[in-house]
């Protein structure tokens, strides 16, 4: 697979909010936000037929709100009003662009059958000559006893072939064949712009630990709201379980009890943070306590 | 007892968690201190290291296995909040804590929390300033 990076030609990863939610859905700008701003989200796209199937759940990815506003916090990502743009887009009289791409996705399917056509003829003709070739001392060569110079052939002939046949995610149309996710050639950049939005509520911890480097998932399965991870969760254990907390907000002791009971027994700590408003903006003025069984 | 039955519920507590400290745990030259319209915090050396940061705990045995030489292992003088399962507290009164334990030098990375339960068990929490990754326990 070729690797997406964030690049200044590329526009920033867009999120659609949609009914309230905010989610992703270009694997392009999916792969660059747990890339390069350690938000992976969680996969929420699914088959109509099969909803409950959730372990071959794909894009759109959806973000919390508060998750998408630290990434606007931090200008990582853009929040555009989905249904706004795509009527405006639709009602606008000037959709070239649109057929434009409709008609490069039609060139490119083209050039995809020729070339495939064209590898198929290779591969049968390629066949049909070894046959010929092959026939006499496939005849002469005894099964048991292959020829020691075989294996040798074999490597020495390796690095040719892989070095001679173009590789298929290198060519442009790489991902033909897959069932678009986003509809982002339909809507010109200029519309996109005029529909940004930036009313996600704001969540001091998630700024700070998004800050910070770390990932989170749902920390539900944990009775906590987040579940921080030191790296990516496909590589590391969650080493923490969070909440936020206003500055003044009463946080019962038996929470702290039970929260930091429950994170010590599953190898973690138990989180508490919340900003202080008096110095500043989060996500410097965010101020966490961990909290883990002292052993005793 | 009638003493301490007339005293209020945070000196209760307290006086409960110094004596689970000396008696049950073996901790020594446990005081307790009253800061100014701060809730009472108990300083006391336990018989152990109490915590040891994991990168720490890596470190060391990393440096026993090479010359035999054991680190961390003194203990160092912890402090300990007594407090009941039954209240409320704040982040903002918790900031209020670490800022007011008396430090030379380096603050006060962590506070200890002694939770009185109501048969007077004693359970202990670590709460560290910060986001401290959890011990391999």
């Amino acid at each position: 697979m070729t690797t997406v990076t964030a690049s200044p030609s590329r526009p920033l990863p867009r999120i659609s909010k949609i009914a309230g939610r905010y989610l992703v859905f270009d694997h392009e700008d999916a792969s660059i936000l747990r890339r390069e701003a350690n938000t992976n989200g969680s996969l929420v796209g699914t088959l109509p037929q099969q909803p409950t199937q959730n372990m071959f759940l794909g894009l759109p990815i959806e973000l919390r709100p508060e998750e998408a506003e630290a990434l606007v916090h931090k200008n990582l990502a853009r929040v555009v009003d989905d249904v706004a743009a795509h009527q405006a887009a639709l009602r606008s009289s000037d959709r070239t662009a649109y057929i434009q791409s409709l008609r490069r996705d039609k060139a490119t399917a083209h050039k995809v059958l020729a070339e495939r056509a064209a590898q198929k003829a290779a591969v049968a003709a390629d066949k049909a000559g070894r046959k010929k070739s092959k026939a006499k001392p496939a005849a002469a060569a005894t099964p048991n006893a292959p020829a020691p110079s075989d294996g040798d052939a074999l490597f020495a002939s390796a690095p040719a072939v892989t070095a001679s046949s173009p590789r298929v995610a290198d060519s442009p149309m790489d991902n033909f064949g897959v069932t678009p996710t986003s509809s982002r050639d339909l809507i010109s950049a200029d519309v996109d712009r005029e529909f940004e939005v930036s009313d996600a509520p704001e969540g001091p911890l998630a700024r700070y630990l998004q800050d910070g480097g770390y990932h989170t998932t749902p920390g539900l399965r944990f009775g906590s709201k987040y579940s921080v991870y030191p790296g990516d969760p496909l590589r590391f254990h969650a080493h923490f379980m969070a909440n936020q907390y206003e500055w003044d907000e009463e946080i019962p002791i038996l929470d702290i009890i039970e929260g930091g009971r429950l994170a010590t027994a599953v190898k973690k700590a138990f989180v508490i943070g919340g900003s202080d408003p008096s110095k500043g903006e989060a996500p410097e003025n965010v101020t966490t306590y961990s909290i883990e069984w002292a052993g005793m | 007892m009638a003493q301490l039955l007339a005293e209020d519920p945070v000196s209760q507590i307290t006086q409960t968690v110094v004596q689970n400290l000396e008696d049950q745990h073996d901790w020594t030259s446990v005081e307790t201190h009253h800061g100014a319209g701060q809730r009472p915090l108990i300083k006391g050396l336990p018989p152990r290291r109490l915590y040891i940061h994991p990168d720490d705990q890596i470190a060391a045995l990393d440096h026993e296995h090479s010359t035999g030489v054991r680190l961390h292992q003194e203990p160092e003088f912890e402090w300990v909040l007594p407090v009941h399962p039954a209240e409320k507290w704040t982040l903002s009164r918790i900031a209020s804590v670490f800022d007011s334990v008396e430090h030379t030098g380096e603050r006060a990375k962590r506070i200890v929390l002694g939770t009185v339960h109501n048969d007077s068990t004693v359970v202990y929490y670590l709460l560290h300033e910060g986001l401290v990754k959890p011990r391999q326990n």
